[in-house]
Protein backbone atom coordinates (compact mmCIF):
# COMPACT_ATOMS: atom_id res chain seq x y z
CA UNK A 1 0.00 0.00 0.00
CA UNK A 2 1.61 3.74 -0.89
CA UNK A 3 0.72 6.71 0.73
CA UNK A 4 -0.38 10.13 -0.93
CA UNK A 5 -0.22 13.26 0.66
CA UNK A 6 -3.68 15.34 -0.85
CA UNK A 7 -2.67 19.24 -0.59
CA UNK A 8 -5.53 21.47 -1.01
CA UNK A 9 -4.89 24.49 -2.65
CA UNK A 10 -8.01 26.50 -1.47
CA UNK A 11 -9.28 29.79 -2.97
CA UNK A 12 -9.64 31.95 -0.14
CA UNK A 13 -11.05 34.69 -1.46
CA UNK A 14 -14.17 32.32 -2.29
CA UNK A 15 -14.09 30.79 0.77
CA UNK A 16 -13.84 33.60 2.95
CA UNK A 17 -16.85 35.03 1.46
CA UNK A 18 -19.33 31.56 1.46
CA UNK A 19 -22.77 32.59 3.27
CA UNK A 20 -23.34 30.24 6.85
CA UNK A 21 -25.55 28.15 4.15
CA UNK A 22 -22.39 27.59 1.86
CA UNK A 23 -20.16 26.67 4.79
CA UNK A 24 -21.99 24.39 6.32
CA UNK A 25 -22.72 22.91 3.44
CA UNK A 26 -18.80 22.71 2.61
CA UNK A 27 -18.20 21.48 6.15
CA UNK A 28 -21.04 18.55 5.50
CA UNK A 29 -19.16 17.70 2.30
CA UNK A 30 -15.67 17.62 4.06
CA UNK A 31 -17.11 15.31 6.57
CA UNK A 32 -19.01 12.86 4.06
CA UNK A 33 -16.13 13.01 1.76
CA UNK A 34 -13.77 12.04 4.53
CA UNK A 35 -16.20 9.29 5.91
CA UNK A 36 -16.21 7.71 2.88
CA UNK A 37 -12.50 7.43 2.35
CA UNK A 38 -12.17 5.97 6.02
CA UNK A 39 -14.69 3.67 5.29
CA UNK A 40 -12.60 2.03 2.25
CA UNK A 41 -9.70 2.11 4.05
CA UNK A 42 -7.87 4.91 2.83
CA UNK A 43 -7.49 8.28 4.70
CA UNK A 44 -5.23 7.96 7.43
CA UNK A 45 -5.69 11.69 8.62
CA UNK A 46 -6.49 14.94 7.41
CA UNK A 47 -6.42 18.39 8.69
CA UNK A 48 -7.68 21.93 7.60
CA UNK A 49 -4.66 24.57 8.11
CA UNK A 50 -4.76 27.94 9.29
CA UNK A 51 -4.34 30.74 7.13
CA UNK A 52 -1.16 31.85 8.97
CA UNK A 53 2.24 30.66 8.07
CA UNK A 54 5.61 31.24 8.95
CA UNK A 55 8.84 30.75 6.38
CA UNK A 56 12.52 30.49 7.51
CA UNK A 57 14.58 30.71 4.82
CA UNK A 58 18.52 30.19 4.20
CA UNK A 59 21.69 29.16 7.15
CA UNK A 60 20.81 32.39 8.99
CA UNK A 61 17.61 31.77 8.98
CA UNK A 62 15.47 34.79 7.95
CA UNK A 63 12.12 34.47 9.68
CA UNK A 64 8.92 35.95 7.42
CA UNK A 65 5.50 35.14 8.90
CA UNK A 66 2.94 35.32 6.30
CA UNK A 67 -0.29 34.70 4.89
CA UNK A 68 0.69 36.52 1.76
CA UNK A 69 -1.89 38.23 0.51
CA UNK A 70 -0.45 38.60 -3.47
CA UNK A 71 -1.34 34.97 -3.64
CA UNK A 72 -5.29 33.94 -4.35
CA UNK A 73 -4.56 30.45 -3.50
CA UNK A 74 -3.10 28.79 -0.19
CA UNK A 75 -2.93 25.33 1.16
CA UNK A 76 -5.64 24.89 3.31
CA UNK A 77 -5.83 21.48 4.07
CA UNK A 78 -4.33 18.17 3.99
CA UNK A 79 -5.70 14.52 3.79
CA UNK A 80 -2.83 11.53 4.00
CA UNK A 81 -4.23 8.80 2.07
CA UNK A 82 -3.11 5.61 1.49
CA UNK A 83 -3.70 2.99 -1.96
CA UNK A 84 -2.39 0.52 -4.27
CA UNK A 85 -1.50 3.30 -6.91
CA UNK A 86 -1.70 6.75 -7.81
CA UNK A 87 -4.81 6.34 -10.47
CA UNK A 88 -6.31 4.85 -7.56
CA UNK A 89 -5.94 8.41 -5.40
CA UNK A 90 -6.70 10.40 -8.62
CA UNK A 91 -10.11 8.95 -9.01
CA UNK A 92 -10.97 9.27 -4.86
CA UNK A 93 -10.02 13.12 -5.05
CA UNK A 94 -11.75 13.82 -8.10
CA UNK A 95 -14.54 13.99 -5.61
CA UNK A 96 -12.67 16.05 -2.71
CA UNK A 97 -14.97 19.50 -1.98
CA UNK A 98 -12.13 21.48 -1.96
CA UNK A 99 -13.03 21.83 -6.19
CA UNK A 100 -16.59 22.91 -5.37
CA UNK A 101 -15.62 26.51 -4.31
CA UNK A 102 -12.65 27.49 -7.14
CA UNK A 103 -10.00 25.14 -5.21
CA UNK A 104 -7.29 22.68 -6.87
CA UNK A 105 -5.87 19.16 -5.23
CA UNK A 106 -2.87 18.13 -5.85
CA UNK A 107 -1.32 14.81 -4.96
CA UNK A 108 2.65 14.46 -3.70
CA UNK A 109 3.33 10.50 -3.65
CA UNK A 110 4.93 9.75 -0.09
CA UNK A 111 8.73 8.95 -1.08
CA UNK A 112 9.16 4.87 -0.90
CA UNK A 113 11.81 3.92 -2.87
CA UNK A 114 11.95 0.72 -1.22
CA UNK A 115 9.21 -0.26 -3.40
CA UNK A 116 11.01 1.10 -6.78
CA UNK B 1 -7.25 -3.07 1.97
CA UNK B 2 -9.92 -1.99 5.07
CA UNK B 3 -8.41 -0.65 7.91
CA UNK B 4 -10.68 -0.33 10.58
CA UNK B 5 -8.65 1.71 12.57
CA UNK B 6 -9.74 4.46 9.93
CA UNK B 7 -13.31 3.84 10.07
CA UNK B 8 -15.06 6.76 10.92
CA UNK B 9 -19.11 7.03 11.14
CA UNK B 10 -20.78 10.07 8.92
CA UNK B 11 -22.47 12.18 11.01
CA UNK B 12 -23.18 15.70 9.68
CA UNK B 13 -22.45 19.14 11.36
CA UNK B 14 -26.22 18.92 12.55
CA UNK B 15 -25.78 22.41 13.47
CA UNK B 16 -27.99 25.00 11.31
CA UNK B 17 -25.21 27.71 10.26
CA UNK B 18 -27.90 30.03 9.41
CA UNK B 19 -29.86 30.02 12.78
CA UNK B 20 -26.40 30.15 14.56
CA UNK B 21 -25.58 33.14 12.85
CA UNK B 22 -28.57 34.79 14.68
CA UNK B 23 -27.72 33.83 17.69
CA UNK B 24 -24.10 35.20 18.11
CA UNK B 25 -24.87 38.04 16.23
CA UNK B 26 -28.13 38.69 18.80
CA UNK B 27 -25.91 37.42 22.16
CA UNK B 28 -22.77 39.59 20.98
CA UNK B 29 -24.73 42.58 20.04
CA UNK B 30 -26.14 42.37 23.80
CA UNK B 31 -23.10 41.91 25.13
CA UNK B 32 -20.89 44.98 23.20
CA UNK B 33 -23.76 47.02 21.63
CA UNK B 34 -23.95 48.78 18.27
CA UNK B 35 -20.20 50.46 18.46
CA UNK B 36 -18.97 46.85 17.07
CA UNK B 37 -21.46 46.04 14.74
CA UNK B 38 -18.95 45.28 12.09
CA UNK B 39 -16.56 43.43 14.10
CA UNK B 40 -19.50 41.18 15.35
CA UNK B 41 -20.20 40.48 11.63
CA UNK B 42 -16.48 39.21 10.50
CA UNK B 43 -16.08 37.70 14.10
CA UNK B 44 -19.13 35.39 13.17
CA UNK B 45 -17.98 34.89 9.93
CA UNK B 46 -14.30 34.07 11.11
CA UNK B 47 -15.82 31.69 13.20
CA UNK B 48 -17.71 29.36 10.50
CA UNK B 49 -14.17 29.32 9.07
CA UNK B 50 -12.41 28.39 11.81
CA UNK B 51 -15.23 25.36 12.43
CA UNK B 52 -14.88 24.25 8.93
CA UNK B 53 -10.79 24.36 9.58
CA UNK B 54 -10.79 22.75 12.61
CA UNK B 55 -14.03 20.19 12.51
CA UNK B 56 -13.51 16.78 11.29
CA UNK B 57 -15.95 13.78 11.81
CA UNK B 58 -14.16 12.37 14.52
CA UNK B 59 -13.58 15.81 16.18
CA UNK B 60 -16.41 17.72 16.98
CA UNK B 61 -16.72 19.82 20.03
CA UNK B 62 -19.25 18.03 22.58
CA UNK B 63 -21.38 21.32 22.62
CA UNK B 64 -20.60 23.25 19.24
CA UNK B 65 -22.87 26.00 20.35
CA UNK B 66 -20.64 26.68 23.21
CA UNK B 67 -17.62 26.58 20.63
CA UNK B 68 -19.00 28.85 18.72
CA UNK B 69 -19.77 31.33 20.49
CA UNK B 70 -16.87 30.72 22.56
CA UNK B 71 -14.68 31.68 19.41
CA UNK B 72 -16.97 34.30 17.98
CA UNK B 73 -16.43 36.01 21.10
CA UNK B 74 -12.75 35.56 21.40
CA UNK B 75 -12.47 36.95 17.94
CA UNK B 76 -14.30 40.00 18.70
CA UNK B 77 -12.35 40.81 21.65
CA UNK B 78 -9.07 40.70 19.69
CA UNK B 79 -10.33 42.80 16.60
CA UNK B 80 -11.80 45.43 19.40
CA UNK B 81 -8.16 45.04 21.46
CA UNK B 82 -6.47 45.73 18.34
CA UNK B 83 -8.74 48.70 17.22
CA UNK B 84 -8.64 50.57 20.61
CA UNK B 85 -5.62 48.92 21.87
CA UNK B 86 -7.19 48.07 25.02
CA UNK B 87 -5.82 44.40 26.94
CA UNK B 88 -6.83 44.05 30.56
CA UNK B 89 -10.23 44.99 30.24
CA UNK B 90 -11.54 41.93 28.29
CA UNK B 91 -10.71 38.42 29.02
CA UNK B 92 -10.48 35.93 26.40
CA UNK B 93 -12.57 32.50 27.13
CA UNK B 94 -10.77 29.15 26.78
CA UNK B 95 -12.58 26.89 24.64
CA UNK B 96 -14.31 24.22 26.58
CA UNK B 97 -15.22 26.28 29.42
CA UNK B 98 -18.40 26.51 30.36
CA UNK B 99 -20.45 29.10 29.12
CA UNK B 100 -22.37 31.66 31.25
CA UNK B 101 -25.29 32.30 29.13
CA UNK B 102 -27.33 30.55 25.98
CA UNK B 103 -29.73 32.60 25.93
CA UNK B 104 -31.44 33.05 22.64
CA UNK B 105 -32.20 36.82 22.23
CA UNK B 106 -33.05 36.72 18.48
CA UNK B 107 -36.87 37.39 19.07
CA UNK B 108 -35.41 40.32 21.87
CA UNK B 109 -32.79 41.73 18.51
CA UNK B 110 -35.94 41.18 16.29
CA UNK B 111 -38.44 43.67 18.86
CA UNK B 112 -35.48 46.05 18.90
CA UNK B 113 -34.86 46.42 15.35
CA UNK B 114 -38.28 46.89 14.95
CA UNK B 115 -38.80 50.02 17.49
CA UNK B 116 -36.01 52.00 15.41
CA UNK B 117 -37.61 54.98 13.93
CA UNK B 118 -37.31 56.23 10.75
CA UNK B 119 -36.55 53.17 8.93
CA UNK B 120 -38.52 51.23 6.79
CA UNK B 121 -40.00 47.78 7.05
CA UNK B 122 -38.51 46.48 3.70
CA UNK B 123 -35.01 47.59 5.25
CA UNK B 124 -35.73 46.04 8.84
CA UNK B 125 -36.90 43.23 6.71
CA UNK B 126 -33.55 42.99 4.70
CA UNK B 127 -31.64 43.53 8.34
CA UNK B 128 -33.37 40.47 9.92
CA UNK B 129 -32.12 38.36 6.81
CA UNK B 130 -28.95 39.09 7.30
CA UNK B 131 -27.99 39.09 10.80
CA UNK B 132 -31.10 37.11 12.22
CA UNK B 133 -31.41 34.69 9.65
CA UNK B 134 -28.10 34.10 8.29
CA UNK B 135 -28.43 35.04 4.64
CA UNK B 136 -25.34 36.66 2.78
CA UNK B 137 -26.35 40.02 0.36
CA UNK B 138 -26.24 37.37 -2.43
CA UNK B 139 -28.73 35.05 -1.08
CA UNK B 140 -30.97 37.76 -0.40
CA UNK B 141 -30.80 39.21 -3.45
CA UNK B 142 -31.39 35.64 -5.58
CA UNK B 143 -34.24 35.85 -2.56
CA UNK B 144 -35.75 39.37 -3.05
CA UNK B 145 -34.77 40.35 -6.73
CA UNK B 146 -33.84 43.33 -4.97
CA UNK B 147 -30.32 44.19 -6.50
CA UNK B 148 -27.28 44.14 -4.32
CA UNK B 149 -26.37 47.67 -3.78
CA UNK B 150 -29.88 48.53 -2.75
CA UNK B 151 -29.31 45.59 0.00
CA UNK B 152 -25.85 47.00 1.29
CA UNK B 153 -27.08 50.71 1.04
CA UNK B 154 -30.39 49.35 3.72
CA UNK B 155 -28.11 47.61 5.95
CA UNK B 156 -25.61 50.54 6.22
CA UNK B 157 -28.78 52.28 6.68
CA UNK B 158 -29.61 50.45 9.58
CA UNK B 159 -26.67 50.58 10.90
CA UNK B 160 -26.37 54.19 10.79
CA UNK B 161 -29.70 55.03 12.42
CA UNK B 162 -28.26 53.24 15.67
CA UNK B 163 -27.41 55.21 18.33
CA UNK B 164 -23.90 54.42 20.23
CA UNK B 165 -23.71 51.65 22.24
CA UNK B 166 -26.95 50.69 21.50
CA UNK B 167 -28.33 47.29 22.40
CA UNK B 168 -25.41 46.89 25.56
CA UNK B 169 -27.83 47.08 28.00
CA UNK B 170 -29.43 43.60 28.57
CA UNK B 171 -29.67 43.46 31.88
CA UNK B 172 -32.41 46.75 31.49
CA UNK B 173 -35.95 45.99 30.80
CA UNK B 174 -37.10 47.13 27.39
CA UNK B 175 -40.73 48.42 26.26
CA UNK B 176 -41.96 47.48 23.34
CA UNK B 177 -44.84 49.11 21.80
CA UNK B 178 -47.50 47.38 20.23
CA UNK B 179 -46.46 48.68 16.78
CA UNK B 180 -43.00 47.09 17.44
CA UNK B 181 -45.12 43.73 17.50
CA UNK B 182 -46.77 44.42 14.53
CA UNK B 183 -43.41 44.94 12.44
CA UNK B 184 -42.15 41.74 14.14
CA UNK B 185 -45.10 40.53 12.62
CA UNK B 186 -44.30 41.86 9.34
CA UNK B 187 -41.02 41.00 9.16
CA UNK B 188 -41.43 37.36 10.13
CA UNK B 189 -44.34 36.87 7.24
CA UNK B 190 -41.92 38.35 4.71
CA UNK B 191 -39.28 36.23 6.05
CA UNK B 192 -41.35 33.10 5.74
CA UNK B 193 -42.57 34.43 2.52
CA UNK B 194 -39.48 34.45 0.90
CA UNK B 195 -37.81 31.14 2.42
CA UNK B 196 -41.38 29.39 1.31
CA UNK B 197 -40.07 30.65 -2.53
CA UNK B 198 -36.72 30.11 -3.06
CA UNK B 199 -34.71 31.03 -6.11
CA UNK B 200 -31.23 30.10 -5.76
CA UNK B 201 -30.14 29.01 -8.95
CA UNK B 202 -27.53 27.17 -7.45
CA UNK B 203 -29.32 24.51 -5.92
CA UNK B 204 -32.59 22.91 -7.07
CA UNK B 205 -34.61 23.20 -4.01
CA UNK B 206 -37.17 26.03 -4.41
CA UNK B 207 -37.89 26.17 -0.67
CA UNK B 208 -35.57 27.26 2.00
CA UNK B 209 -36.90 25.15 4.74
CA UNK B 210 -34.76 26.03 7.39
CA UNK B 211 -35.79 29.95 7.13
CA UNK B 212 -39.26 28.93 7.31
CA UNK B 213 -38.77 26.34 10.45
CA UNK B 214 -36.71 29.75 11.89
CA UNK B 215 -39.70 31.63 10.85
CA UNK B 216 -42.19 29.66 12.80
CA UNK B 217 -40.20 29.18 15.83
CA UNK B 218 -39.81 33.12 16.63
CA UNK B 219 -43.75 33.46 16.30
CA UNK B 220 -44.12 30.76 19.22
CA UNK B 221 -41.48 33.11 20.78
CA UNK B 222 -43.04 35.94 20.18
CA UNK B 223 -46.64 34.28 20.84
CA UNK B 224 -45.69 33.29 24.19
CA UNK B 225 -44.74 36.49 25.24
CA UNK B 226 -47.52 38.12 24.13
CA UNK B 227 -49.95 36.03 23.51
CA UNK B 228 -52.07 38.53 20.46
CA UNK B 229 -54.32 36.63 18.05
CA UNK B 230 -52.03 37.89 15.32
CA UNK B 231 -49.41 36.35 15.90
CA UNK B 232 -51.59 33.15 16.80
CA UNK B 233 -53.06 33.37 12.97
CA UNK B 234 -49.74 34.27 11.80
CA UNK B 235 -48.55 30.69 13.17
CA UNK B 236 -51.53 29.31 11.83
CA UNK B 237 -50.44 29.74 8.13
CA UNK B 238 -46.94 29.16 8.71
CA UNK B 239 -48.70 25.64 9.89
CA UNK B 240 -50.81 25.24 6.93
CA UNK B 241 -47.59 26.13 4.44
CA UNK B 242 -45.23 24.36 6.14
CA UNK B 243 -47.21 21.15 6.02
CA UNK B 244 -46.93 21.18 2.54
CA UNK B 245 -42.92 21.77 2.01
CA UNK B 246 -42.08 18.25 1.60
CA UNK B 247 -44.81 17.29 -1.03
CA UNK B 248 -43.68 20.66 -3.52
CA UNK B 249 -40.97 19.05 -4.99
CA UNK B 250 -40.60 15.54 -5.79
CA UNK B 251 -36.76 15.16 -6.79
CA UNK B 252 -36.01 17.48 -9.80
CA UNK B 253 -39.23 18.20 -10.56
CA UNK B 254 -42.44 20.77 -8.70
CA UNK B 255 -45.34 18.83 -7.97
CA UNK B 256 -48.63 20.73 -9.03
CA UNK B 257 -50.76 21.83 -5.65
CA UNK B 258 -53.41 19.63 -6.82
CA UNK B 259 -50.80 16.44 -6.71
CA UNK B 260 -49.32 17.40 -3.29
CA UNK B 261 -52.55 16.34 -1.01
CA UNK B 262 -51.29 12.63 -0.36
CA UNK B 263 -47.74 14.34 1.54
CA UNK B 264 -49.14 17.10 3.19
CA UNK B 265 -48.38 17.12 6.81
CA UNK B 266 -51.51 16.08 8.54
CA UNK B 267 -49.91 17.01 12.21
CA UNK B 268 -49.17 20.21 11.10
CA UNK B 269 -52.53 20.87 9.55
CA UNK B 270 -54.28 19.84 12.84
CA UNK B 271 -51.88 22.74 14.43
CA UNK B 272 -52.98 25.13 11.88
CA UNK B 273 -56.43 25.02 13.25
CA UNK B 274 -56.11 25.13 16.55
CA UNK B 275 -53.65 28.17 15.99
CA UNK B 276 -56.55 30.03 14.04
CA UNK B 277 -58.01 32.15 16.22
CA UNK B 278 -61.08 34.63 15.45
CA UNK B 279 -59.52 38.46 15.47
CA UNK B 280 -61.55 40.98 17.14
CA UNK B 281 -60.57 43.33 14.01
CA UNK B 282 -60.09 42.16 10.03
CA UNK B 283 -56.72 40.59 10.21
CA UNK B 284 -54.63 40.23 7.42
CA UNK B 285 -53.04 36.92 8.71
CA UNK B 286 -56.34 34.90 9.55
CA UNK B 287 -57.89 35.75 6.67
CA UNK B 288 -54.53 34.41 4.63
CA UNK B 289 -54.95 31.36 7.29
CA UNK B 290 -58.43 31.10 6.26
CA UNK B 291 -58.06 30.63 2.47
CA UNK B 292 -54.93 28.30 3.12
CA UNK B 293 -56.90 26.11 5.27
CA UNK B 294 -59.82 26.02 2.34
CA UNK B 295 -57.30 25.13 -0.63
CA UNK B 296 -55.77 22.42 1.90
CA UNK B 297 -59.52 21.04 2.94
CA UNK B 298 -62.01 21.48 0.01
CA UNK B 299 -63.04 18.56 -2.00
CA UNK B 300 -64.16 20.44 -4.98
CA UNK B 301 -62.07 23.29 -6.75
CA UNK B 302 -65.61 24.22 -8.74
CA UNK B 303 -66.87 27.87 -9.25
CA UNK B 304 -68.73 28.45 -5.82
CA UNK B 305 -65.33 27.43 -4.09
CA UNK B 306 -63.36 30.19 -6.60
CA UNK B 307 -66.21 32.86 -6.15
CA UNK B 308 -65.76 32.29 -1.97
CA UNK B 309 -61.94 32.62 -2.28
CA UNK B 310 -62.45 35.40 -4.36
CA UNK B 311 -64.63 37.26 -1.80
CA UNK B 312 -61.93 36.63 0.89
CA UNK B 313 -59.00 37.84 -1.46
CA UNK B 314 -61.22 41.12 -1.22
CA UNK B 315 -61.58 41.34 1.87
CA UNK B 316 -57.53 41.25 2.07
CA UNK B 317 -57.27 43.61 -0.68
CA UNK B 318 -59.26 46.17 1.69
CA UNK B 319 -56.61 45.85 4.46
CA UNK B 320 -53.34 45.78 2.29
CA UNK B 321 -51.73 46.77 -0.64
CA UNK B 322 -49.98 44.16 -1.26
CA UNK B 323 -49.57 43.65 -4.83
CA UNK B 324 -48.71 39.54 -4.44
CA UNK B 325 -52.70 39.25 -2.78
CA UNK B 326 -53.82 40.97 -6.13
CA UNK B 327 -52.31 38.56 -8.44
CA UNK B 328 -53.93 35.84 -6.11
CA UNK B 329 -57.20 37.65 -6.71
CA UNK B 330 -56.60 37.71 -10.37
CA UNK B 331 -55.98 34.26 -10.65
CA UNK B 332 -58.89 33.30 -8.04
CA UNK B 333 -61.52 35.79 -10.48
CA UNK B 334 -59.95 33.94 -13.87
CA UNK B 335 -60.93 30.34 -12.22
CA UNK B 336 -64.09 31.63 -11.30
CA UNK B 337 -64.74 32.89 -14.96
CA UNK B 338 -64.80 36.29 -14.17
CA UNK B 339 -61.71 36.93 -16.77
CA UNK B 340 -62.96 40.79 -17.21
CA UNK B 341 -62.44 41.48 -13.69
CA UNK B 342 -58.92 40.04 -13.55
CA UNK B 343 -58.00 42.00 -16.28
CA UNK B 344 -58.70 44.87 -14.66
CA UNK B 345 -56.72 44.18 -11.37
CA UNK B 346 -54.03 43.03 -13.62
CA UNK B 347 -53.45 46.67 -15.22
CA UNK B 348 -53.42 48.13 -11.32
CA UNK B 349 -50.04 46.06 -10.41
CA UNK B 350 -48.24 45.54 -13.95
CA UNK B 351 -45.82 48.42 -12.54
CA UNK B 352 -45.78 47.64 -9.10
CA UNK B 353 -44.03 44.33 -9.18
CA UNK B 354 -40.64 43.83 -10.92
CA UNK B 355 -39.65 43.06 -14.32
CA UNK B 356 -40.49 38.99 -15.10
CA UNK B 357 -41.83 38.41 -11.76
CA UNK B 358 -42.46 35.02 -11.60
CA UNK B 359 -45.67 34.06 -10.12
CA UNK B 360 -47.27 37.32 -11.78
CA UNK B 361 -46.23 36.43 -15.37
CA UNK B 362 -47.41 33.23 -14.93
CA UNK B 363 -51.18 34.19 -13.63
CA UNK B 364 -51.16 36.65 -16.83
CA UNK B 365 -50.00 34.61 -19.69
CA UNK B 366 -52.38 32.23 -18.00
CA UNK B 367 -55.54 34.76 -18.31
CA UNK B 368 -54.46 36.16 -21.72
CA UNK B 369 -54.12 32.61 -23.19
CA UNK B 370 -57.23 32.13 -24.87
CA UNK B 371 -58.45 35.69 -25.98
CA UNK B 372 -54.47 36.88 -26.75
CA UNK B 373 -52.47 34.13 -27.55
CA UNK B 374 -49.57 35.63 -29.15
CA UNK B 375 -48.80 38.25 -26.04
CA UNK B 376 -49.41 34.86 -23.60
CA UNK B 377 -46.94 32.99 -25.29
CA UNK B 378 -43.93 36.36 -25.20
CA UNK B 379 -44.50 36.85 -21.66
CA UNK B 380 -43.63 32.45 -21.12
CA UNK B 381 -40.84 33.27 -23.70
CA UNK B 382 -39.73 36.48 -21.79
CA UNK B 383 -39.57 34.43 -18.47
CA UNK B 384 -37.88 31.52 -19.77
CA UNK B 385 -35.15 33.85 -20.30
CA UNK B 386 -35.12 35.08 -17.11
CA UNK B 387 -35.67 32.09 -14.95
CA UNK B 388 -32.51 31.32 -13.38
CA UNK B 389 -33.67 27.87 -11.78
CA UNK B 390 -33.01 24.96 -13.31
CA UNK B 391 -36.29 23.23 -11.97
CA UNK B 392 -38.35 26.24 -12.33
CA UNK B 393 -37.55 26.30 -16.30
CA UNK B 394 -38.11 22.47 -16.81
CA UNK B 395 -41.89 23.11 -15.14
CA UNK B 396 -42.62 25.63 -17.04
CA UNK B 397 -41.61 24.26 -20.35
CA UNK B 398 -42.80 20.91 -19.95
CA UNK B 399 -46.33 21.40 -17.95
CA UNK B 400 -47.10 25.25 -18.88
CA UNK B 401 -45.77 25.89 -22.39
CA UNK B 402 -48.04 22.82 -23.97
CA UNK B 403 -51.08 24.28 -22.60
CA UNK B 404 -50.46 27.71 -24.20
Amino acid sequence: MKKFLLLLHENIEALENLSPKEMEELGNAHFAWATKLGEKGHLISGDGLQDSTTKISGKDCIIKDGPYIESKEMIGGYYLLQAKNLEIVIELSKDCPCHLWGGTTEIRPIADYEEC
Amino acid sequence: MKNAKNKIAFKEIEISYRKQYGKLFSALLFQYGSNYINQIEDAIQNTFYKSLKSWKPNQVPKNKENWLFIVARNDLINQIRKETKTVATLPEIKIGSKEESQEDLRLKTILLFASTKNISTRIKVIFVLKNIFGLHIKEINESTLINSDAIYKSISRVKKSFQPNEFARFTQPINIDKNAINIVEEILYAVFNIGFDSFNSKNNSIVNDDICLEALALAKLLFQEYKRKSTSNLIALFCFHIARISSKQDDNELVPFIKQKDNWNMELIKLGFHYMKKPNKLNRYYIEAIITSKHMTTEMFDLDYWNQITELYKLLISITESPIVKVNLCYCLHQAKRTDEAVVFLEQIENQLPENHLYYSLVKANILRKEKTIESGEIINNLLNNVNQEIRRKHIVENILPNL
